[in-house]
């Protein structure tokens, strides 16, 4: 388990003294909400809960919806309930927090503020919102945060491992999409199957394995230096756009597998398809529910269309992380072992 | 006799201890010009990785304080260092604490300023805004470090010169 104290090192001080407070396990929080002026929001063991003042967590309530039962019970529920006080943020602990997330350095996150997100120490994922600044049609940057979402990277050591054997053919892995929506587990599972794939499992040798981070939330490279687990034979192109990465990693490192998280742009699609035709196998995320979802944006219906893909993992809702709905091949059938 | 004597090595001991002085604060002097210009050349190397190599704070001070030496590269590092510790403080606190242990060394008060502002600065907004506060203080640095080397040979013969003086004018006195 990941100590309470080294993920708690991304939130500024105020902060830090109210979640180093909680009856935390690292593994089941999922995400944390910081809303300048607003309460503070956990996602914890798939359930929303509101932080208190004094270190306590009320399972969050919406307007008319009663305690869960079995919280009503014991006595001196009610003036527990009445004295629960909701910790709130401060504009002052919000932008200490930023500081602290950009590790006092916001410029060079510059590209990624520009697309909403950082991505900290220990590939956690925190979403940005604000006052955006534009230039033209684009963004040119986020002033005035007052809202994130702080998304944990887990690592899930082994969660690739009943769905692998449903990736291989003919002894190959297959091209194959990985399919969820946002936070349903799609870049934990792929990071599972690039180790396991450089590793070796089940008596399979390990395979040169090249993965392009655009984000740093695969590897969770700190200083070039992956910080996950991702096998003894993977090389990382570390903060580099997809499309370049992939064209790139193929020329120079020679990979028998070729991984990238969340493909969408016409470019990114263009690159997948030049590995995938330069005789390397190729995996990938996508965002979506399901297979039909991904076929109606238009740029993947192509590439479906042409049947690049020969593997779709859906993976389930964000209430079930993780969870693996189906495996499906290129004409939609299930795969079984 | 014995008192002529005890009076010539008072005369002397006073005349050694101004001219001591006067060396002492010349080497002052030519102290401060040396921490300006390591000073300069920190925040060449800052530069350089903030705006080449994009490193965070931590990374671009760590680099520059190893690179660097003395006491502006001692200073580097123990900025870097505390940033390292994830403590949660904002940085421009982080500066200010270790300002406050560069006390000793020969700044003048707007050299102390000047840095001060530096520090609360950065960090902040993109890279071109790290490039124009880089900017701005390598020009107060260059004033300074100008004004300083103009006025050099002057300024050490002045405070020998008027310390040996104080001196020869004191023994006077007393004699």
């Amino acid at each position: 388990m990941k100590s309470q104290e080294t993920w708690t090192r991304i939130f500024g001080r105020g902060l830090r003294e109210t979640l180093e407070k909680l009856p935390l396990d690292f593994r089941d929080l999922k995400e944390i909400r910081v809303r300048s002026g607003q309460p503070l929001y956990l996602w914890y063991q798939n359930r929303e809960y509101t932080v208190g003042e004094d270190g306590r967590m009320e399972p969050s309530r919406f307007p008319g919806q009663a305690f869960p039962a079995e919280r009503e019970k014991g006595p001196g529920r009610e003036r527990e309930r009445r004295e629960f006080s909701r910790r709130i943020v401060t504009e002052q602990e919000l932008m200490e927090t930023v500081e602290c997330m950009g590790n006092y350095s916001l410029y060079a996150f510059e590209d990624e503020i520009r697309q909403g997100f950082l991505t900290v120490r220990g590939g956690h994922r925190i979403g940005l919102a604000g006052k955006a600044v534009t230039e033209g049609q684009s963004i040119k940057t986020i002033r005035n945060i007052s809202a994130l979402n702080v998304r944990f990277a887990h690592q899930v050591r082994g969660c690739g491992e009943p769905v692998l054997p449903r990736l291989i053919k003919e002894g190959k892995l297959c091209h194959t999409l990985l399919i969820s929506p946002p936070g349903g587990g799609k870049t934990t599972l792929l990071r599972d199957l690039v180790r396991l794939l450089s590793d070796g499992y089940g008596g399979r040798p390990g395979a040169s394995t090249a993965v392009v981070d655009e984000r740093s939330e695969i590897a969770a490279c700190y200083q070039g230096v992956p910080q996950n687990d991702l096998g003894s034979r993977t090389d990382v192109l570390d903060g580099c756009p997809k499309a370049l990465g992939l064209m790139m990693v193929i020329r120079t490192m020679t990979p028998a597998v070729a991984a990238v998280d969340e493909i969408g742009g016409r470019e990114d699609l263009q690159a997948v398809e030049y590995a995938a035709g330069c005789g390397c196998s190729v995996l990938a995320t996508v965002h979506g529910s399901s297979l039909e979802d991904v076929r109606r944006k238009p740029a993947f219906r192509e590439l479906l269309d042409e049947g690049i893909f020969e593997r779709f993992v859906v993976l389930g809702t964000i209430e079930k992380a993780g969870t693996v709905k189906a495996v499906l091949d290129e004409e939609g059938n299930e795969v079984a072992i | 006799m014995i008192r002529l004597l005890i009076r010539a090595a008072g005369a002397v001991l006073v005349v050694a201890g101004a001219a001591g002085l006067g060396l002492f604060f010349s080497s002052r002097f030519l102290l401060r010009l040396r921490l300006l210009e390591e000073f300069r050349r920190l925040v060449f190397l800052l530069k350089g990785e903030i705006l080449y190599a994009n490193s965070s704070l931590e990374e671009a001070f760590s680099r520059a304080g190893e690179r660097l030496g003395g006491p502006a590269g001692r200073f580097a590092g123990q900025v870097a260092q505390e940033m390292g510790l994830g403590q949660g403080k904002e940085f421009c606190r982080i500066w200010e604490e270790k300002m406050e242990e560069l006390s000793g060394l020969p700044f003048s008060a707007e050299d102390l300023r000047q840095l001060r502002d530096f520090g609360s600065q950065l960090g902040y907004l993109d890279r071109q805004m790290q490039e124009r506060i880089m900017l701005l203080y390598l020009e107060q640095l260059e004033l300074s470090i100008g004004a300083l080397r103009e006025k050099r040979k002057e300024t050490c013969r002045l405070y020998t010169g008027l310390s040996l003086a104080g001196g020869l004018f004191f023994v006077i006195l007393m004699c």
